[in-house]
């Protein structure tokens, strides 16, 4: 291997390098061509998991009762139920109407009521023309008398109108969509000195995160790029030693983020960090190879020869940190989630790339300067007395140093239990920003902004024709009510009762108490003219019958938890002869969230799991492979009671922490033990000394440059990718000192001539 | 006293209205006679998609019919078409308004017996509630009967297999005369032309279809 290696690398340094040159020139020109031009995804579809059995009931579900993505406009008003708020709503509705792209806007401009008539129902618009002289009371008894209307058409302090916004199926065309609610927001803004506005929905959500993530590419890459370079200037303090890690770390980026986009893929929040994570990842191995350059001592004249000595010596520890990072990295394909899919496998894939670009060009270049001076080999005089500090600890006090680590490890462990799975988009936001704004002000003002749907069927396929079925429909209606984050619920019977309100000319809405009036009513109501309100609820051939449950702005947590309670009581309730079956945009979102867990476990176990063997099969110690795992759990331990004990949820970004950290953490270890090994001669101590003084200046700047370059991604629109970068950052860190101070304290304590070297 | 008088009178009209109907449908047998009628024109309405009955023009021996045949799942809101139609046709100031409020009245209840006929079904399979309205047109008198139906859908369209008289009564000419045509014109889409074109033969003793 080494043989091989050798000649490659004086072939590399020698003819080779025009030709190698000219290869990565061509390969970065063409693939740029994509990289540039990376598309964003203009929905969140790639963070569904996709499950077959849900997606056909939340496809079928879209295809029965359309487009379930409703925007949620509010307009706040202090004279609200006066002629001038009426017409200011008539206006706002009529302009949203005329947008392309909307099916239909309901509002209090263009509500309706069923008042009894001669032969029945009539139909009614429920707020009297702007100039009737009892435009006030008239107003208000209508409302009374229409109580379903409040929390969705006005706040219950009668101030602010909501406006539901049913957009054309438009789900394959997500741009338009985009468009939009620009046009919306244009149009909020024209009538800004009239009224508050607010505006929210599913759709509103989607279209904002592609914003963030377009932002957050634009803003986080320059400033990890950066980052980078202010780390590669301080620590190394020369040209080259910026440059070459920085173009290294370019062209791995360019190479990755082309393929990506040739793939057809699009950026979503997670692969948002695509580019600043490979960036990240790519420098460290220029780092390894420009540390060694920097070491190199001899004539001038020998510089090829040296080199290559040096860059074959490298070469096995890069190619398996590159490879454990890999692994850890390709772990996260097995995600049922695809964004995570996606990002794991090409976060591998520019890992595997820079590898090969770093040990390929970096070595190239460096064969054209001098070799450097003394002052650069001896590097930084307070590194060197750290270094020397830490490495005489662990040979004096390694079991205190193991007793600390546990300690900490065992209270990390108590946060454990305090950690819990939620997904909640609008939390993901910084409370600033403006969608979160309008969010939390439209669910404060009327009937939350989150729909869990219901569909319920006759098992036998029948219609849902008999009184029976509708006072089911009506008893789960009730034990939605009563669930704590239920805002709302709205299904036919809304209409229903209403109708037979004002066909039986009853006080109070209710429902038709037998077959022939229910069956009379349901052909009304399928004879009607205006079709929009029954075919949001009930099929035509009353076979499926939706429920829509509305909740206030709360994670996936406390969603699953209500979901799980309607499903169970609503089961019960219905009983054996009818389907009740949950779906809609948010509920999808909920049961993505709900298996981060396991999907996070699965991950984990499968990163550490190939990490192991990588190192089993470059140590060939079953002992060495073992200890080397323990300074990479401890800290990814202690990340995960941190973010329990800080109240930082597991969602799509932080369950990806353990994956990610497991194969970069471990390369410390594997430079480390690698470097032992090579310089052990029966004495563990003084193994540990030359390793740790030697070695750990490279790994202090490698893990040094990764730590401050995720913390670049504090920096983002998003929270979980906030607290990912900190908490990645923050574990490499815990790594790196896991390395330096717990894994030689293991080795001196494990040595087997730890009694001959005292 | 008083309150047993009123009772006694209610009493009494609830025991002469059957005897009432029984006699007008004696009087008025021949010209409710649909035995033989003639079916000259029919069609479905509002419409084939969504059918809620049938307008036929009739020759029952020298009279002129214009027979609704309604069945429908939704009658009352039917019939609360046909009552908006009526109400634009005859308005206050118009001559025939009296006519009209009487005919408005009386489907109103004809309406209300047919949903209780409906409810009290023994085939709990017949979804439909039935309902006839006549307007008859002799050479000596016009009449309008309302009655509940029999009625058999034969390739797609109704034929009266039975009827059970409700009421029965005189309605001036002019009146019933001016509502067929009307109900013609509307319910086949025709124009005046058209109108009289296909009522002319079959006028009893009367030349013109013109209202004047």
């Amino acid at each position: 291997m080494s043989t091989l290696a050798k000649k490659y690398l004086h072939w590399l340094l020698d003819r080779g390098r025009y030709p190698v040159l000219a290869c990565i020139l061509l390969i970065t020109a063409a693939l740029t061509l994509f990289a540039i031009n990376v598309p964003v995804e203009q929905d969140t579809r790639s963070m569904s998991a996709r499950q077959p059995e849900q997606f056909a009931d939340h496809e079928r579900f879209l295809n029965l009762f359309g487009n379930d993505e409703d925007l949620l406009l509010s307009v706040t008003h202090p004279q609200l139920l006066s002629p001038t708020g009426l017409s200011l709503l008539t206006e706002v509705t009529r302009r949203l109407t005329n947008l392309a792209g909307v099916q239909r806007v309901l509002s209090l401009s263009n509500a309706r009521q069923l008042v009894t008539g001669r032969y029945g129902a009539e139909d009614r618009p429920l707020l009297p023309q702007p100039d009737d002289t009892d435009f006030a009371i008239t107003s208000q008894a209508a409302l009374r008398a229409n109580p379903e209307y409040e929390g969705l058409l006005i706040s219950a302090d009668h101030k602010t109108a909501g406006l539901v916004v049913t957009l054309q199926d438009q789900r394959s065309k997500p741009t338009q969509r985009r468009r939009l609610i620009v046009e919306v927001r244009e149009l909020m803004a024209s009538l800004a000195n009239r009224a508050e506005f607010h505006l929210t929905g599913v759709g509103v959500q989607q279209s904002d995160v592609a914003g963030y993530i377009q932002r957050d590419q634009q803003v986080i890459l320059p400033l990890v790029a950066v980052v980078l370079m202010v780390m590669l200037a301080v620590i190394f303090r020369s040209v080259s030693g910026i440059l070459l890690p920085l173009l290294t770390t370019s062209i791995s980026l360019i190479w990755t983020m082309g393929l990506y986009a040739l793939c057809g893929f699009e950026l979503n929040t997670i692969t948002s960090l695509l580019s600043p994570v490979v960036m990240v990842l790519a420098v460290s191995n220029s780092i390894h190879l420009y540390n060694g350059w920097l070491h190199l001592d001899g004539a001038d004249d020998d510089r090829i020869a040296l080199l290559v000595d040096k860059v074959d010596v490298l070469l096995i520890p890069c190619l398996f940190t590159a490879l454990t990072t890999a692994l850890g990295l390709i772990s996260l394909t097995i995600s049922s989630v695809p964004a995570v899919r996606q990002f794991g496998l090409f976060a591998a894939v520019g890992v595997i790339i820079s590898f090969l670009v770093s040990l390929t060009l970096v070595p190239v270049a460096l064969s054209y300067l001098p070799l450097p001076g003394r002052r650069y080999r001896e590097g930084l005089g307070l590194l060197r007395w750290t270094l020397q500090t830490i490495a005489n600890l662990t040979v004096q006090h390694p079991r205190a140093i193991i007793l600390v680590a546990m300690l900490l490890l065992g209270v990390s462990v108590a946060g454990l239990p305090k950690l819990q799975n939620n997904t909640a988009l609008i939390a993901f936001l910084h409370t600033d920003a403006p969608l979160a704004i309008d969010t939390r002000y439209i669910d404060e003002h009327l009937s939350g902004v989150n729909a869990l749907e219901f569909m319920v069927e006759k098992r036998d396929g029948q219609p849902l024709a008999g009184s029976v079925d509708y006072a089911k429909l009506d008893a789960f209606e009730a034990l939605a009510r009563h669930q704590q984050p239920v805002a709302n619920v709205f299904s036919i019977l809304n209409l229903l009762r209403r109708l037979h309100r004002a066909e039986s000319d009853a006080g109070s809405p209710s429902l038709p108490t037998n077959d022939d009036e229910l069956r009379y009513e349901l052909d009304l109501l399928s004879m009607a003219e205006d079709q929009h309100m029954q075919s949001r609820f009930l099929t035509s051939d009353l076979q499926t019958a939706r429920v829509s449950v509305w909740l206030h702005d709360v994670g996936s947590h406390s969603a699953a938890v209500v979901t799980d309670n309607l499903l169970k009581q609503g089961r019960i309730l219905f009983g054996p002869d009818y389907w009740l079956t949950p779906t809609g945009s948010f509920y999808q979102m909920n049961l993505d969230s709900n298996r981060l867990v396991v999907d996070m476990v699965k991950s984990f176990s499968l990163s550490i799991g190939l990490v192991l063997l990588s190192i089993l099969i470059l140590l060939r110690s079953l002992r060495l492979t073992v200890l080397a795992m323990i300074p990479n759990v401890i800290p990814i331990l202690w990340a995960v009671g941190l973010m329990g004990f800080c109240g930082i949820d597991l969602s799509t970004g932080t369950a990806m922490i353990g994956a990610v950290v497991i194969g970069l953490a471990v390369d410390d270890t594997i430079h480390y033990l690698v470097h032992y090994r090579r310089i052990y001669a029966g004495v563990a101590s003084e193994a540990v000394i030359a390793t740790t003084t030697q070695t750990g200046r490279a790994l202090m700047i490698a893990s040094l440059v990764l730590a401050v370059g995720f913390w670049a991604g504090c920096f983002s629109s998003f929270k979980p990718t906030i607290y990912f970068s900190l908490l990645v950052g923050g574990t490499l860190i815990g790594a790196l000192i896991c390395d330096l101070l717990v894994l030689p304290a293991c080795l001196i304590l494990n040595c087997p001539t730890r009694k001959e070297a005292r | 006293m008083r309150i047993v008088m009123i009772i006694w009178i209610v009493v009494s009209c609830l025991a002469v209205w059957p005897v009432a109907a029984q006699e007008l449908e004696v009087r008025y047998a021949e010209q409710l006679d649909w035995t033989k009628d003639r079916i000259v024109k029919s069609v479905v309405v509002p419409s084939v998609e969504q059918p809620q009955g049938e307008v036929q023009l009739i020759q029952r021996r020298d009279l002129l019919v214009v027979q609704t045949l309604l069945s429908s799942r939704i009658l009352k809101r039917v019939v609360a078409v046909i009552d908006a139609k009526e109400s634009r046709r005859w308005p206050e100031e118009h001559q025939g308004y009296a006519d009209s409020n009487h005919y408005l009245e009386e489907l109103f209840r004809a309406t209300e017996k047919s949903w209780e006929a409906f409810r009290q079904r023994s085939d709990r399979n017949q979804e439909h509630q039935t309902l006839a309205i006549e307007f008859i047109l002799g050479p000596k008198q016009s009449l309008i009967a309302l009655s509940l139906p029999q009625l058999r859908e034969d390739d797609g369209s109704l034929r009266l297999i039975g009827k059970q008289p409700l009421k029965i009564w005189r309605g001036a000419d002019d009146y019933v005369r001016a509502n067929i045509v009307e109900i013609i014109k509307d319910s086949f889409h025709l124009d005046d032309t058209a109108t009289e074109k296909l009522l002319k033969p079959l006028w009893p003793g009367r030349k013109s279809t013109s209202l004047d």
